[in-house]
C-alpha cells in the first residue's frame, strides 16, 4: 500500500554555474540565473510503501512521518535563501531536480525499515511543474 | 485507457486497538485514540485510513460490475495525505 504525505516550504534559489559566465548562465537558466535569487513555495509530496502493521493498522505512523519532514526539510529550508544558507547548496546547483535529489537523500535512511521503504519524492515548484524522483532505478 | 471517479464522504473513527493496553493505545495513535463515549467492544480491524482502503478495494473486489478492471482505490484522510491500493497488490 502506498501512503503520501504533504509537507509546504518557501525558499530562495539562483540557478547558475559559478563556472560559467553571466551570459552563459542566462543562456542556459534564463531568468532563473539573476544573482539576487527569487522564490518559490515548493510542495512537497512522500510516498512510502509499505503493508499495514497486523495490529496497528499503520504502514508508517503519521506523526512520526510529519516528524522526519519537518526536521530534514521544512525545519531547515523553509524561508532560506537556498544556495547561501543550505548544504549541499553552496556548490550544487538548486534545482527542482536537484533538489528532489537532496530530500530523497535526507529523507531514505529515516524511513527505510523492514517493510517499509520510501517510494517516491514528488517536489512541486510551481503549480506547473514538479519532479518525481523514486531512487537510482 | 484509465478513468478515475472521486466519491467524498465524512465519518467518524476512533484509532484503538485491543492487542494494546489503553496507555499503549494512547502513545501510539495520539489524538486519534481520543474517546467519543460508546466504544464498539470488538471491531474487525482498526478504522485507520489504510485498512479502510483494504476494505473498500474488497468490497469493490466482490461487487464490482464492470467489464473494465479495477486498476486502484485512492483515499486521502486530509488535503495532507493519502493512501493508495492498487489491485493484485
Amino acid at each position: 500500500m502506498l501512503l503520501t504525505r504533504k509537507a509546504e516550504f518557501s525558499a530562495s534559489h539562483v540557478c547558475a554555474d559559478p563556472s560559467l559566465s553571466a551570459a552563459e548562465n542566462e543562456a542556459i537558466y534564463g531568468r532563473n540565473a539573476n544573482p539576487n535569487g527569487h522564490g518559490h513555495n515548493y510542495v512537497l509530496e512522500v510516498t512510502v510503501e509499505g503493508d499495514p502493521d497486523a495490529t496497528t493498522g499503520m504502514v508508517f505512523d503519521l506523526r512520526e512521518l510529519k516528524e522526519i519532514l519537518n526536521q530534514e526539510v521544512v525545519d531547515p529550508m523553509d524561508h532560506r535563501f537556498l544556495n547561501r544558507e543550505v548544504a549541499p547548496f553552496d556548490r550544487v546547483i538548486p534545482t527542482t531536480e536537484n533538489l528532489a535529489l537532496e530530500i530523497w537523500k535526507r529523507l531514505e535512511p529515516r524511513i527505510d525499515r523492514p517493510n517499509v521503504r520510501l517510494r517516491n519524492v514528488r517536489l512541486h515548484e510551481t503549480a506547473d511543474l514538479y519532479v518525481d524522483y523514486g531512487g537510482k532505478q | 485507457m484509465r478513468l478515475t471517479r472521486r466519491y467524498r464522504f465524512s465519518a467518524s473513527h476512533r484509532l484503538d486497538t485491543p492487542a494494546l493496553t489503553a496507555e499503549e493505545n494512547r502513545r501510539l495513535y495520539g489524538k486519534c485514540n481520543n474517546p467519543y463515549g460508546d466504544v464498539p467492544e470488538l471491531a474487525a480491524a482498526v478504522p485507520t485510513t489504510e485498512n479502510l482502503a483494504s476494505a473498500i478495494r474488497r468490497f469493490l473486489a466482490t461487487e464490482w460490475p464492470l467489464a473494465a478492471q479495477l486498476h486502484r482505490v485512492r483515499i486521502s484522510e486530509t488535503d495532507r495525505n493519502m493512501f493508495e491500493l492498487e489491485t493484485g497488490k
